[in-house]
C-alpha cells in the first residue's frame, strides 16, 4: 500500500507535464494488446483457442528534486495468460541520486533505495515495456516468465558506476534486496496445491559491462545469488513441508549494432539447490544452461525482421532428461527438461509511437512452463509445440 | 479497476492526438531555417550551454547523447536537447558525430526511460528551436550544421 500512495503522489505530482518536456516530472506511458495461439502446450492458456490475453499497460513518472536527487516510479497491468500471474504492480519505485562526487568528468556514480530494477540483464529492466523488446515474448532461457515477478527487480539498494577509460567505457552494478511472493506466484512458480508462504531472502546481484571505444560493442559479465524459504501451513493441510531453495547464475552478455544489423546474445549457467519443501529429506543440486542468440534485420525505417535461437537445459548432467521418467515413475516425461526454441518475427513502424509486432515460435520441450516442481503433462503432451503473436503498441 | 480505466482513457487521448497533424507551435518559435543533414566531410557541430568545460572527448559525447553521462565536472545537470528522429540533421549527427546509429540511441532512451533511470531528452522542431533551447537551458548540449554553429 506504500509503494502505491508513492505511486499515486508522483502522477498526481506530475499531472501536468505530460506536454512539457523541460518540466520537473515526467510523464511516459505505454500499452499494447495482442492475440496469442499456442498449439499443444498450456503456455499462455489452456485451451488452445485463440487468446486476447497479451495486454501490457504501464504509467511512468519521474520527479526531480533538483540536480542531484528525482523519485521515479511504474505502475503496470499485465495480462498474459497463464505466463505470470495476471494482475497490476507497483513496477519500481524508488528515490534516485546521481551526484558528482569525482572532480573529473570521466566517472559518474547513481543510487537507487525502493523498489528498484534489475539492470544487469540486456532485456531485464524492461521486459514488460513492449517496445523495447525485439519480440513478444523474450527468450525464455533467459528470462524465464515463471520468474518475472522475482527476477524483474528486489526491494533495496543499486548502485552504478560508470568510467570512461582510455580503452572504453565501463559499467559496474551492484544491486542487493528482495522481491514479495504473493499467493498467485507462488501457485505458479511452486504448485497450486501449496498452502504456505514463498519468500524471497535476497537477492545479490553484481555485473561488469565494457564498450570498447570506436565500436557499437558492449560486452558484459554478471553473477547472481539468491535464497527462497517455503514455509508450510501445517494448519491449512499444506501437502508440503518448511524448505529452502537457493539459485546463483553466471552470465555473459554481448551486443553489436550495425547501420542494418543488431546482433545481441546472453548465455548463462545456473545452479538451483532444493532442500526438504517436497517432502522432508528432499534434496536436489543441479546446474543446467542455456542461451540465445538474436539478430534484427532493418529492411528499411519502417520495417525489420527478427530472428532467435534459444537453447535451454535444465539439467547439464541430464540434457536429454532420461532421469525423469525413471525418478517419477513415468508420469513426467522427458521433454519437460530441456526447451529449445526457434523465432521469426516481423516489426512494423506504423508511425511515431506506434508499432506492430509478429512473432512465430517453433518449439522443442516444456522446461520453461510452470509450475516447475509439478509439471502437467496431460495440458503439454507433445514434445514439439508452436506458438504465434500479434501485439500493437504505443508509447509516449 | 478505476485505475486501469483512468489509464486506459488517458492513453487513448494522449493516442488519438498523436495521430492527428500537429498545429501547435513549438516551444521556441521557427524563423524557417531548414533542417538539413551534414556530410562526412562537414559533420554538425555539437553545441553546449556550458562554458566552462571546452573540451569534449568523443567517449563522453556518446555517453551524454547515450544518457549513461548526467553531469558536468561541475555537478550542473546535463540537458540533451535533440531533433526528431527522423530528422536528417539528428541522423548525421548520431552517424557522424558519435558514430553511433540513431536507432541504438533511441533504444538506450526507452531502457533509461521505462526503468526510471533517466529523462528523456528535450526534443524541438527544427534547428532554430534547437539553437534557442540550448541557448536558453543552462547545462544544455545539442549539434547543429556547421555553418549555423559558427
Amino acid at each position: 500500500m506504500g509503494l502505491w500512495g508513492c505511486m499515486i503522489s508522483l502522477l498526481v505530482n506530475a499531472q501536468d507535464a505530460v506536454s512539457r518536456p523541460s518540466a520537473r516530472s515526467q510523464v511516459n506511458s505505454f500499452a499494447a494488446q495482442g492475440m496469442v495461439k499456442t498449439n499443444h502446450s498450456s503456455y499462455t492458456n489452456e485451451t488452445n483457442k485463440l487468446s486476447f490475453r497479451l495486454t501490457e499497460i504501464g504509467l511512468n513518472s519521474r520527479f526531480k528534486i533538483n540536480d542531484s536527487w528525482s523519485l521515479a516510479g511504474q505502475i503496470v497491468y499485465l495480462d498474459v495468460g497463464n505466463r505470470y500471474a495476471k494482475g497490476g504492480r507497483v513496477d519500481y519505485v524508488f528515490v534516485d541520486w546521481e551526484p558528482s562526487l569525482f572532480d573529473d568528468a570521466n566517472w559518474s556514480f547513481k543510487a537507487q533505495v525502493g523498489r528498484v530494477k534489475n539492470n544487469h540483464w540486456l532485456y531485464a529492466s524492461t521486459r514488460d515495456v513492449p517496445h523495447t523488446r525485439l519480440s513478444t515474448i523474450l527468450p525464455q532461457s533467459v528470462y524465464f516468465d515463471g520468474f518475472r515477478d522475482v527476477a524483474l527487480g528486489s526491494d533495496r539498494v543499486a548502485l552504478q558506476l560508470v568510467h570512461l577509460s582510455p580503452f572504453g567505457t565501463w559499467q559496474y552494478k551492484w544491486s542487493y534486496g528482495a522481491s514479495p511472493i504473493n499467493n498467485a506466484q507462488r501457485d505458479q512458480l511452486f504448485s497450486p496445491l501449496a498452502k504456505g508462504k514463498l519468500s524471497q531472502d535476497y537477492t545479490h546481484q553484481m555485473s561488469v559491462y565494457f564498450a570498447p571505444n570506436n565500436t557499437n560493442i558492449e560486452v558484459g559479465l554478471s553473477v547472481l545469488d539468491s535464497d527462497f524459504r517455503y514455509a508450510a501451513n501445517v494448519a491449512g493441510h499444506d501437502p508440503f513441508v518448511n524448505g529452502s531453495a537457493t539459485s546463483q547464475r553466471v552470465m555473459l552478455h554481448g551486443q553489436y549494432f550495425a547501420e542494418n544489423l543488431e546482433l545481441s546474445a546472453e548465455i548463462m549457467r545456473e545452479r538451483g539447490v532444493f532442500k526438504d519443501a517436497l517432502f522432508t529429506g528432499f534434496s536436489s543440486d543441479q546446474f543446467g544452461d542455456g542461451g540465445y542468440v538474436q539478430g534484427r534485420y532493418l529492411l528499411n525505417p519502417k520495417h525489420s525482421v527478427i530472428a532467435r535461437i534459444d537453447l535451454y537445459d535444465m539439467n547439464e548432467n541430464d540434457r536429454l532428461g532420461k532421469r525423469i521418467p525413471l525418478q517419477t515413475q513415468g508420469v513426467v516425461p522427458e521433454y519437460f527438461t530441456y526447451m529449445d526454441q526457434a523465432t521469426l518475427g516481423w516489426q512494423w513502424h506504423i508511425a511515431e509511437q506506434w508499432q506492430l509486432q509478429r512473432d512465430v515460435h517453433l518449439i522443442k520441450g516444456s522446461g520453461r512452463l510452470t509450475p516447475i516442481l509439478f509439471p502437467d503433462p496431460v495440458l503439454n503432451p507433445n514434445k514439439y509445440w508452436t506458438m504465434w503473436s500479434m501485439q500493437l503498441m504505443y508509447w509516449f | 479497476m478505476l485505475a486501469i480505466v483512468s489509464l486506459t482513457l488517458l492513453l487513448s487521448i494522449h493516442a488519438y492526438a498523436a495521430l492527428q497533424p500537429s498545429n501547435q507551435p513549438s516551444s521556441v518559435q521557427s524563423t524557417g531555417a531548414q533542417d538539413r543533414a551534414s556530410d562526412q566531410t562537414h559533420p554538425p557541430q555539437v553545441i553546449l550551454n556550458h562554458p566552462t568545460f571546452p573540451e569534449i572527448s568523443e567517449q563522453f559525447l556518446r555517453e551524454v547523447f547515450s544518457g549513461k553521462m548526467r553531469h558536468w565536472p561541475d555537478d550542473k545537470l546535463i540537458q540533451v536537447v535533440v531533433l526528431k528522429s527522423d530528422s536528417p540533421l539528428h541522423q548525421a549527427s548520431i552517424q557522424l558525430r558519435l558514430r553511433m546509429f540513431p536507432y541504438q540511441v533511441q533504444r538506450l532512451w526507452n531502457k533509461r526511460i521505462y526503468s526510471g533511470r533517466g529523462d528523456p531528452p528535450i526534443v524541438v522542431n527544427d534547428i532554430n528551436a534547437m539553437r534557442a533551447m540550448v541557448l536558453n537551458t543552462p547545462g544544455a548540449i545539442g549539434y547543429l550544421t556547421p555553418e549555423l554553429s559558427s
